[in-house]
């Protein structure tokens, strides 16, 4: 399958007064027409300025991309004029924020904000605008939508505006949208219809999308593939099915510990990962992950890993541990019955 | 909406009973009366005893006051001591000038605040940036009589480039330019800085990432996504600015000898000429009270999520 989307070696930074924040160092994935990812990770580990660089979105100052390629359709999208990216923006990629109570403007109706991009790109005019518009309200499930177009947005409820936000990145109907933690501003039982609102409009349009969210149960039945982010790399990459049958990579372990089960016996607490996300001003020499993880060696401290195909594993299941490569400590390792505490630390 | 007009105008009945009510009592508060004069040219007792009886000034402070209001509601404001004239005729011939002056220096001060903000938040920490803020600075701190007899001195004194003395017929341009822009100059001042800051605010808020993200040119997001949300703060300065303009005036009026209400407040105070300091105090309480109703309403029309209700 042609390639829709390839990031290679993506650096974006944040340039503060107490230094360079590297926000994503490094990055690179690919992503086939069609295909749908997820990027998962705890705040501030390069989700979101993944998700922003690719449509050139990231403010500067302070933020530069620094370093790398983004390209989409074959097409460098960091060596287009400003006229080509915004050509792009909310036409062939799309965006739905994360926070819908404040990603639509208060003071413009809601058709207005979903039309603009209907002029501006499909060449309509006003009265082929508002119909689409209507209909694209009516395909996100807002009930008579017709009479809610001139409508403010303090008008509707959360989750009815970040339907609204969803109508708004379709109306062109891009090759990408990018969901930025679409849900997590909602309540769990519309984050529910959310999700699925996402999922069956991006199987009927055939629409690629990259979900970035940091809560793993999210991702599990919503993408074809899951890459961890953690301290600006992606430190594993499989299929979604791989990824929570065989994990390797100790962060990933965390993650998935500190989910709820069902199935869980009710005095089993759920297990934190101890500590914070490393400071991308002078993050760890080694592993990013060394000072948190209960596994580490002393070469995790000394040598930044690769990421590495990981043995005996599907073959595009990649991890960022010196322990789960080959001839590592951590390849037998079972997350589910080690029964190692995940104790502090570090202080 | 037209019931919450309906309300705010009858509000204005006890606000302008009290600022009548205070403003009597603090005029005939201060010492001295409206026939004082110099030792040497002193009326005699018994003409003074005439003059108190005939303006009604011997009868008891309660019973004054309550004639006046009785008056007033007919629209009646009596007549000047000083100039024998009715209040209504001196007022009608005074407003049109200060109106004028008022109505000038708010467009001007909005001419210079809006672009000025609007252009400092978007080159923020620029050339533009540091002058407006320059200006902004001085417009706020050197109190506006200073600047008059700067702007005076250079421009009419030094250069011999712009008259300073009366108003005319009010068509005359480069008689209005120094009193309108020096009056108008606080106003512009502090309203750049607010449009500035609101700007600001607007620019970094998520809906404008979201304008961004759609692919609308740049000055399209500014106009249609961040303007108008930045609008709505400085709408609510505007009322005040008013206020401002309306004290502005007495210093201005009186500096360059308009014959305005402005300057007709500041002598008819020194003469103690309480019919016309009834009528000017009161005339001033109505318009802010209208310049405040105005930005109430425009409020409502700029931000949908304000409903004015009855």
């Amino acid at each position: 399958m042609p390639e829709l989307l390839e990031v290679r070696d993506l650096h974006t930074q944040f340039f503060t007064r107490d230094g360079i924040v590297r926000a994503v160092d490094g990055v690179s994935f690919t992503l086939a027409a069609g295909e749908t990812l997820g990027i998962v990770g705890e705040s501030g580990c390069g989700k979101s300025v993944t998700a922003l660089s690719l449509m050139r979105l990231i403010p500067q100052p302070p933020g530069k991309i620094t370093q790398g390629e983004i390209l989409f359709d074959g097409r460098d999208v960091l060596k287009m004029d400003d006229d080509e990216v915004r050509g792009i923006r909310g036409n062939a990629i799309a965006m739905i924020f994360q926070d819908p109570m404040t990603s639509l403007n208060p003071v413009l109706t809601i058709s207005r904000q979903v039309s603009e991009a209907l002029e501006l790109h499909l060449k309509m005019d006003r009265n082929e605008s508002r119909k689409r518009t209507i209909e694209l309200l009516e395909l996100v499930g807002i009930p008579s939508a017709k009479s809610r177009l001139d409508d403010y947005p303090h008008q509707f409820s959360g989750g009815m505006r970040q339907r609204v936000m969803i109508a708004m990145a379709l109306s062109c109907n891009p090759k990408l949208i990018l969901a930025d933690e679409p849900t997590t501003a909602l309540d769990v039982t519309i984050q529910a219809q959310i999700l699925d609102l996402l999922k069956n409009l991006a199987r009927e349009f055939r629409t690629a999308f990259i979900l970035i969210t940091h809560d793993l149960g999210v991702v599990a039945g919503m993408t074809q593939r899951i890459h961890v982010m953690y301290g600006g790399h992606i430190v594993e990459k499989a299929d979604t099915n791989e990824l929570f049958a065989n994990p390797k990579h100790p962060y990933t372990w965390g993650l998935l510990r500190s989910i709820p089960r069902l199935d869980q016996t009710r005095r089993e607490k759920l297990r934190p990962i101890e500590g914070l996300p490393p400071d991308l001003i002078a993050p760890p020499p080694g592993c990013r992950f060394a000072p948190r993880c209960q596994y580490k060696r002393d070469i995790c401290d000394e040598k930044p890993p690769e990421l590495v195909a990981v043995p005996n594993a599907k073959a595009d299941h990649e991890s960022r541990c010196w322990g789960t490569q080959t001839g590592g400590w951590l390849t037998t390792t079972d997350w589910r019955t080690d029964t190692t505490v995940f104790t502090k630390v570090e202080a | 909406m037209v019931n919450y007009t309906i309300r705010r105008v009858l509000l204005m009945v006890p606000t302008l009973f009290f600022v009548a009510l205070i403003t009597f009592s603090l005029a005939h508060a201060a010492p001295g009366g409206p026939f004082d004069k110099d030792e040497n040219k002193k009326l005699p007792q018994q003409i003074e005893d005439n003059l108190t009886r005939y303006y009604g000034l011997d009868e008891p402070l309660p019973q004054q006051f309550l004639l006046y209001l009785g008056k007033a509601v007919q629209l009646d404001f009596g007549k000047s001591i000083q100039r024998n004239r009715s209040v209504n005729e001196i007022i009608a011939q005074g407003l049109p000038v200060t109106a004028q002056l008022g109505i000038q220096a708010l467009l001007l001060a909005l001419l210079i605040a809006l672009p000025l903000g609007i252009v400092s938040a978007l080159k923020q920490n620029s050339g533009v940036d540091y002058g407006s803020l320059f200006l902004a600075t001085i417009g706020t701190t050197i109190p506006s009589f200073v600047i008059a007899i700067l702007f005076i001195y250079i421009f009419g004194v030094w250069l011999r480039l712009l008259p300073f003395v009366g108003w005319g017929d009010g068509l005359d341009f480069r008689r209005m330019i120094m009193p309108t822009v020096i009056l108008a100059l606080p106003g512009a001042a502090f309203l750049t800085r607010i449009t500035r800051a609101s700007m600001l605010e607007a620019l970094g808020q998520d809906y404008v990432r979201t304008a961004r993200s759609k692919g609308l040119a740049e000055g399209t997001v500014i106009i249609r996504h961040a303007l108008k949300n930045a609008l709505i703060p400085v709408a609510t300065i505007v009322g005040p600015a008013t206020a401002g303009l309306i004290t502005g005036s007495f210093i201005i009026e009186t500096l360059f000898s308009i014959p305005g209400i402005g300057r007709l407040y500041i002598i008819s105070i020194n003469a103690r000429d309480y019919p016309i300091i009834m009528a000017t105090t009161l005339l001033y309480a109505f318009l802010i009270v209208i310049a405040n109703l105005s930005v109430d309403l425009v409020y409502g029309a700029l931000d949908p999520r304000i409903k004015v209700e009855a």
